[in-house]
């Protein structure tokens, strides 16, 4: 469905030095920085996937869904969407993708968005017949009744998103690329865009490829992981083994016992506060087994109540950054779960 | 993995087959939609077009005034003005309104703008050009049309003749104004010189042709092809003849697809952004 092969973007950037003789200079003599967006990235996405894509601001993440939708030409590499080379074959292969950028619209301003669908129809030829039976199974799955006839300026984001995604679903295509589809969204619309998408992955089988700096939607959505950074492949995972990698074998442990903690102790496992009765732990249960540290618990009180964390995927996502030497600007929305 | 060229005609997925230029329909759908988020601000739609016409009435009341005092410029004369005028305000007047974008393409450019339409299916040229319409613009038209009605109300040879070098006449504005706005692609921040290029074109094309001799007549016939825009359809309208107008129809053509050509060039260096905006 998507094949890429060491595909790459440089751009020219201009430099100038500082204040205005810095302005004087770069005005006598310009000088320009090549700076590689995207430097080699190679994978594949089977049909039906849903695949997240992401990295740190700046590390190729939109550059690459541009060159896949034909919006950029790449400076080296090859790649095919359906079969088609994006840059070349664009035309052709919009047809059969849709893209929602979460900071672009392609929504009308000042005009209800069935206006905006009125002209996607007939920018996507669709039949009219076909056109209005598609019209009411989005208007019913994202549930825009209400919102057909409003300005786009007046809905709220996330009623905006909405729009969008049903825009982008129109012509009913078998790939969709959304790079960052839930920025600025509250936890409610959020959790509401996110259905949507996956509804369009589960019921109509398209192919989603998204970008995101949330966990979040990586955790709810998403199979399979890609993380880049300047532009090259750092890991591709599946999200269930990415939980489960024995790099992520930290537990938080939370205890309530029936006598003052102060006397506890275990080999193998860091005490991270104790205050009274409560105990908090930190367990690399690759060295210390978890049943190892229940046992010594039982053996020092009686357990009046216990939790086991695992660490949240951006957690997860966050070491990975900081193992690779990577500023840890991944996410939001701390989402810790118990066993 | 295949060869990365590319695949011509053939549609490995099964859709509709590549077209050079969007559907009439499609185009006509924008337009209309393009007049719809215009007249969204209704107040704001009306005094646009309102004020353009009592603005270029204005502009005529002072060569009126000129007029008076002196009846003939170099053989020009006030009717001759007016028909310039008229030519000028008609030709620039359809362009803006038809092709709402020519003007604003170097921003666009350099704002990352361009991604919407290069991710659809129309061609984009076309496509970018139209998404927006310029309401003072109706405004100019009214007046050209209403002005050169003034100087021929009954004269149908003249109007048909009319039709076409407007058609001509704003084609040749856009192209150019296109052309100038792709500077973008090439040299980054453009704006500056794009207007100014833009805005000696309107102005050059205000003033009678007996003004400009020797080389600077041949840089206004080539350069800034202001003589296509104003000076050769003023004559084609005072005297409709075969000769004049086969040349003002191939510079159109010619200028057009100069535009096209250097719209696709700058495609292939377009650097997009990430600015947060919204269309409309």
């Amino acid at each position: 469905m998507i094949e890429v092969e060491g595909l790459g973007k440089d751009f020219l950037v201009p430099e100038k030095e500082p204040g205005v003789w810095g302005s004087l200079r770069a005005l006598v003599a310009p000088r320009h920085r090549p700076v590689t967006a995207v430097a080699d990235v190679t994978f594949t996405v089977a049909p039906g996937e849903l695949l997240a894509f992401i990295g740190p601001n700046g590390a190729g993440k939109s550059t690459t869904i541009k060159m896949l939708t034909g919006i950029l030409h790449p400076s080296r590499g090859r790649a095919r969407v359906l079969g088609f080379v994006p840059w070349e074959d664009r035309q052709q292969l919009s047809f059969h993708i849709g893209s929602v950028f979460g900071q672009r619209s392609q929504l009308w301003l000042h005009l209800p968005p069935l206006d905006s669908f009125n002209l996607l129809a007939r920018m996507y030829e669709l039949p009219d017949d076909l056109y209005r039976q598609r019209l009411d199974r989005l208007v019913a799955v994202f549930e825009l009744g209400d919102l057909l006839a409003v300005p786009v300026r007046k809905l709220s984001l996330g009623q905006r998103m909405r729009c969008e995604i049903a825009a982008a679903l129109l012509h009913d295509p078998r790939v969709l690329f959304l790079d960052e589809p839930t920025i600025g969204l509250d936890v409610i619309a959020k959790e509401a865009v996110r259905d949507l998408i996956l509804r369009a992955n589960r019921d109509a089988g398209v192919t989603i490829f998204l970008t995101s700096h949330d966990a979040g939607d990586i955790e709810k959505l998403c199979r399979r992981v890609i993380i880049i950074d300047h532009g090259q492949v750092l890991l591709d995972a599946d999200v269930q083994s990415l939980r489960r990698s024995p790099h992520f074998s930290i537990r938080t442990v939370g205890a309530r016992l029936s006598r003052p903690a102060d006397g506890f102790a275990c080999d193998g496992v860091e005490i991270l506060k104790r205050k009274g009765p409560g105990l908090k732990l930190r367990v690399d249960t690759a060295a210390t087994p978890i049943d190892h540290v229940l046992q010594a618990l039982q053996a020092y009180a009686r357990i009046e109540d216990i939790t086991v964390r695992t660490p949240s995927l951006d957690q997860i996502i966050a070491h990975i950054y900081r193992q690779k030497g990577l500023p840890a600007s991944a996410p939001a929305e701390p989402a810790e779960e118990d066993e | 993995m295949p060869g990365v060229a590319g695949t011509g005609a053939a549609d490995p997925a099964g859709g509709p087959a590549r077209r050079p230029l969007p559907g009439l329909g499609f185009l006509l759908a924008l337009q209309r939609l393009n007049l719809m988020a215009g007249m969204a601000y209704r107040w704001s739609f009306l005094s646009q077009v309102v004020f353009m016409m009592l603005n270029n009435a204005i502009f005529m009341v002072f060569w009126w005034v000129f007029f008076q005092r002196f009846p003939q410029v170099q053989g020009w004369g006030m009717d001759d003005m007016l028909l310039l005028f008229a030519l000028v305000a008609a030709g620039f007047g359809l362009s803006v309104t038809l092709f709402g974008n020519a003007l604003r393409l170097s921003s666009m450019i350099q704002e990352g703008k361009v991604d919407v339409f290069l991710s659809a299916p129309p061609d984009p040229f076309l496509h970018l050009l139209m998404s927006r319409m310029s309401l003072s613009g109706i405004g100019d038209f009214l007046f050209g049309v209403g002005a050169f009605l003034w100087l021929y109300p009954a004269d149908p040879v003249r109007w048909l003749a009319f039709g076409v070098v407007v058609v001509c006449s704003g084609l040749i504005l856009t192209a150019f104004w296109v052309i100038s706005q792709c500077l973008a692609f090439f040299l980054g921040g453009s704006e500056g010189i794009s207007g100014i290029l833009a805005e000696a074109l309107v102005t050059l094309s205000m003033y009678p042709d007996s003004l400009f001799t020797g080389g600077v007549k041949y840089f206004v016939y080539s350069v800034v092809p202001v003589g296509f825009v104003a000076w050769l359809p003023v004559s084609i309208v005072r005297g409709p003849g075969a000769g004049p107008l086969a040349l003002l129809v191939a510079a159109t053509v010619l200028w057009v697809w100069l535009a096209r050509l250097v719209f696709a060039a700058g495609l292939r260096r377009y650097e997009s952004g990430n600015l947060i905006q919204a269309r409309g």
